[in-house]
């Protein structure tokens, strides 16, 4: 029973709240990394042919940065907001911890999943620009057709965690 | 017509007729010769050209494959493709005499082509190559009986513009030449005769005068004695 | 033989190739395309061809076809450069050390054929004897170079680099040096045993084709082999539906020349999507049964040539056509978003341009009308 009871001290409400806090920050960010990097790498392939496109690439590039900071919002409500661990000792009970985690889950893991698939998109819409350079806005909206679902799974987090979780 | 300085003799006469003869008979024979070589030289000189015009247009139909079979490659794959020539041929060259011209003759002692004796691989190199490498081998037999035909035109009008030379100074000159010294002697001889004839016909003519004077003066003195004893 | 077995190793993963795929998709869009490659067969003169070359980025210089190959080098060198995975460096550059082995290996042999005496069955020529006999140099035959008889009266390094094409995986100078002093041990193995493999199969026959087709055989061989290594599933039916291509072509040649038996299976290469029987099958076949033969595989539009193939343009026809139906390869390829397809295209669309300009640039300096010239240019729109 020793055991069940360190974990019952280590794993409380607020230990699994900010579990899922983290993770939301975490997963979006390293997915948004990830789709900035890969179309970071192929605008500078075709700057390296082309410099005069970087306006026009440079806006591509910043698309799949978005779901990061879906990610870092959904951190600041849980931490700052709905918890107010920083400026208040709210201790959430076990279920409560949970039910954080559990909201936090949609942008968790459809932001990392959707900024890299946005990131193909836009680096094929990188490809496209320089082929074609006045075809930039149809790019842009290529890419940012991925956008929707990510910011879907904001909308689901964000109104779990605000409303979804009862605290006190 | 300048004749020939000589003395005008009777030897001298009956040397020339005798070369006059020589001369006329050759005329006649190098006048035989160079009808007979143009004979030859014109039926060569037909072969010849029919001979030349396929091989030009085969040479161009196999150089319309091999530029574009060159356009598709770049030269160092052409260049290295041909590097290993065909194998080497022999060529003896005989000589054949016509008309007492010494023409060659090839003789033509290829090893048989294999069709398939590429130089090089098919892997590198595009089809268009084999169609012009087989024409340009084909043709070369072609080629050489031509260089063959043309080289022997070409002794043969030499021949015949020698010969016509020499037709010309026998007809034009040496025996004109030769006619003219001789009616120059023949006429340089009688001139001679008819002078002494003159000559006899002088001295006859003061024998007969010297007779006439020597019986004159006998006359005379028979007259004078019969006179002396009359008187 | 050399690395029979091969580890596949996992290709890198296709992000590796964004800053790659993306570069050479911006150079794509200098290549001339095909409506204007079809303007320019109606060039005038070789200047309007040089200027349409600098467009497309090639250097200028005297001599356009000197600054095309020129040009094409520095493309390939360029791509091959952005490769994120290594293997693809030999791949792309053993087709070029194969090219200059076979220089060194014509300019050694033709040296050994002394006044038309070919020196198979010579006893006196070293060569010969020294193959013949089963033995080099007094030693146990291998399969290195070492195992080769002395070339003798070799021309120098010098006079053949005008043939060697650069740049190569091996320095021509290391080959030829290699080959020469009959070093094992100094090149790559390949090179090694493509030089054995030509040298004895060219003691049996002594004929610049037997010579070129056993460096090719092994070349295809060590290809189909180095890029199955790679990983790339298109790349590995690229280069299988390449050789289908050439030995098709090698067989309707062979058909053409009425060639003996026997040569079609040393001139077929290995590492096509068709197994080299396919080709064998049809030894001494006419052009109909060609045709019907392939009639149900992707080389269908080309062996219809067949029954006219020898007749004057057939060949050239048949190159174009060949070159087309890989371009469309290369097209279903290219409809990755990054991977080595790309670069891959993109090194085939070069070549397929720089033929297109050679073959204007020919038809312009001897008068071949222009009519024809456009039958024969390659499809380069990608």
């Amino acid at each position: 029973m020793e055991f069940i009871d360190a974990l019952n001290k280590i794993f409380t409400g607020n230990v699994i709240a900010f579990f899922g806090a983290s993770l939301a920050a975490i997963l979006s960010g390293m997915g948004s990394a990830k789709g900035v990097g890969i179309v970071g790498e192929a605008a500078a392939g075709v700057l390296s042919e082309d410099p005069g496109k970087f306006g026009k690439l440079l806006v591509l590039q910043a698309l799949p940065g978005t779901q990061g900071i879906y990610g870092l919002l959904i951190w600041f409500m849980v931490v700052v907001v709905k918890g107010n661990f920083l400026f208040g000792n709210t201790v959430l009970t076990v279920e409560q911890g949970w039910q954080m985690f559990a909201a936090c889950l949609p942008i968790m893991i459809v932001g990392y999943f959707s900024a890299i698939a946005q990131g193909r998109v836009a680096a094929a819409g990188v490809q496209l620009v320089a082929k074609r350079p006045e075809e930039q806005s149809k790019a842009m909206v290529l890419a940012a057709m991925v956008e929707t679902y990510a910011i879907f799974a904001l909308l689901a987090s964000f109104l779990m965690v605000f409303f979804g979780v009862k605290i006190g | 017509m300048a004749r020939i300085q000589v003395n005008p003799t009777r030897m001298e006469l009956l040397r020339l007729k005798k070369r006059l003869a020589v001369a006329r008979r050759g005329h006649k024979l190098l006048k035989d010769k160079r009808d007979e070589l143009m004979k030859r030289f014109l039926d060569l000189v037909r072969s010849n050209r029919d001979l030349r015009q396929e091989v030009e247009t085969r040479l161009a139909e196999a150089f319309r494959e091999f530029v574009l079979a060159r356009a598709v490659l770049s030269r160092e794959a052409l260049e290295s493709a041909l590097l290993m020539g065909a194998p080497p041929l022999d060529l003896p060259v005989d000589t054949q005499n016509i008309m007492s011209v010494e023409v060659p003759v090839f003789e033509l002692l290829f090893a048989e082509y294999r069709a398939d004796e590429l130089p090089y691989g098919m892997a590198g190199t595009p089809g268009e190559l084999d169609a012009a490498i087989a024409t340009f081998r084909e043709i070369l037999p072609a080629m050489l009986r031509l260089a063959e035909m043309e080289k022997t035109a070409q002794l043969l009008a030499e021949e015949i513009e020698k010969t016509r030379r020499r037709v010309n100074s026998l007809e034009y000159v040496l025996i004109p030449r030769l006619a003219e010294t001789i009616r120059f002697i023949t006429m340089k001889l009688d001139e001679n005769e008819r002078g002494n004839t003159t000559r006899l016909m002088k001295v006859k003519d003061m024998m007969v005068r010297q007779a006439l004077e020597q019986a004159r003066k006998f006359d005379e003195g028979v007259a004078a004695e019969r006179e002396g004893r009359l008187a | 033989m050399t690395e029979r077995t091969t580890a596949f190793r996992r290709p890198a993963p296709d992000t590796d190739y964004a800053y790659a795929s993306s570069r050479v998709r911006a150079l794509e869009a200098r290549v001339l395309d095909g409506a204007r490659m079809a303007r320019l067969s109606e060039a005038q003169s070789v200047d309007e061809v040089v200027r349409a070359m600098a467009e497309a980025g090639y250097p200028s210089g005297e001599q356009p076809e000197q600054s095309l190959s020129e040009g094409l080098a520095a493309q390939a060198a360029l791509v091959r450069d952005l490769f994120p995975e290594p293997g693809y460096d030999e791949v792309l550059l053993l087709p070029q050390d194969a090219h200059n082995l076979k220089v060194i290996l014509k300019a050694f042999l033709s040296g050994q054929l002394p006044d038309g005496e070919r020196f198979v069955g010579d006893e006196t020529s070293a060569l010969g004897e020294g193959l013949l006999a089963g033995s080099g140099s007094g030693d146990v035959p291998g399969d290195d170079l070492a195992s080769l008889p002395r070339f003798a009266d070799v021309p120098t390094a010098d006079s053949l680099r005008p043939y060697a094409l650069s740049p190569s995986l091996e320095p021509f100078q290391a080959v030829y040096e290699a080959v020469r002093d009959r070093s094992a041990g100094r090149i790559h193995p390949f090179l090694e045993a493509a030089a054995v493999a030509a040298v004895r199969a060219f003691a049996q026959d002594p004929v610049g084709s037997v010579l070129d087709a056993a460096v090719d055989r092994l070349l295809y061989d060590t290809l189909s082999r180095k890029v199955a290594a790679l990983g790339n599933p298109w790349f590995r039916d690229f280069q299988a539906f390449r050789v289908d291509l050439l030995n098709l072509g090698v067989l309707l040649r062979v058909l053409a020349m009425g060639s003996p038996a026997g040569r079609l299976a040393q001139e077929l290469l290995p590492g096509g999507s068709l197994p080299e029987t396919a080709f064998l099958r049809l030894e001494g076949a006419t052009g109909e049964q060609v045709a019907d033969a392939f009639r149900a595989t992707p080389l269908a539009p080309l062996s219809a040539l067949a029954p006219e193939y020898g007749k004057p343009g057939v060949a050239a026809r048949f190159g174009r056509l060949a070159d087309d139906l890989l371009s469309a390869r290369v097209r279903t390829g290219r409809r990755v978003l990054f991977g080595p397809e790309i670069l891959l295209g993109y090194l085939h669309a070069r070549e397929m341009e720089a033929k297109n300009l050679r073959l204007v640039l020919t038809a312009l300096r001897n008068g071949i009308r222009s009519a024809q010239v456009r039958d024969l240019l390659r499809d380069t729109t990608f």
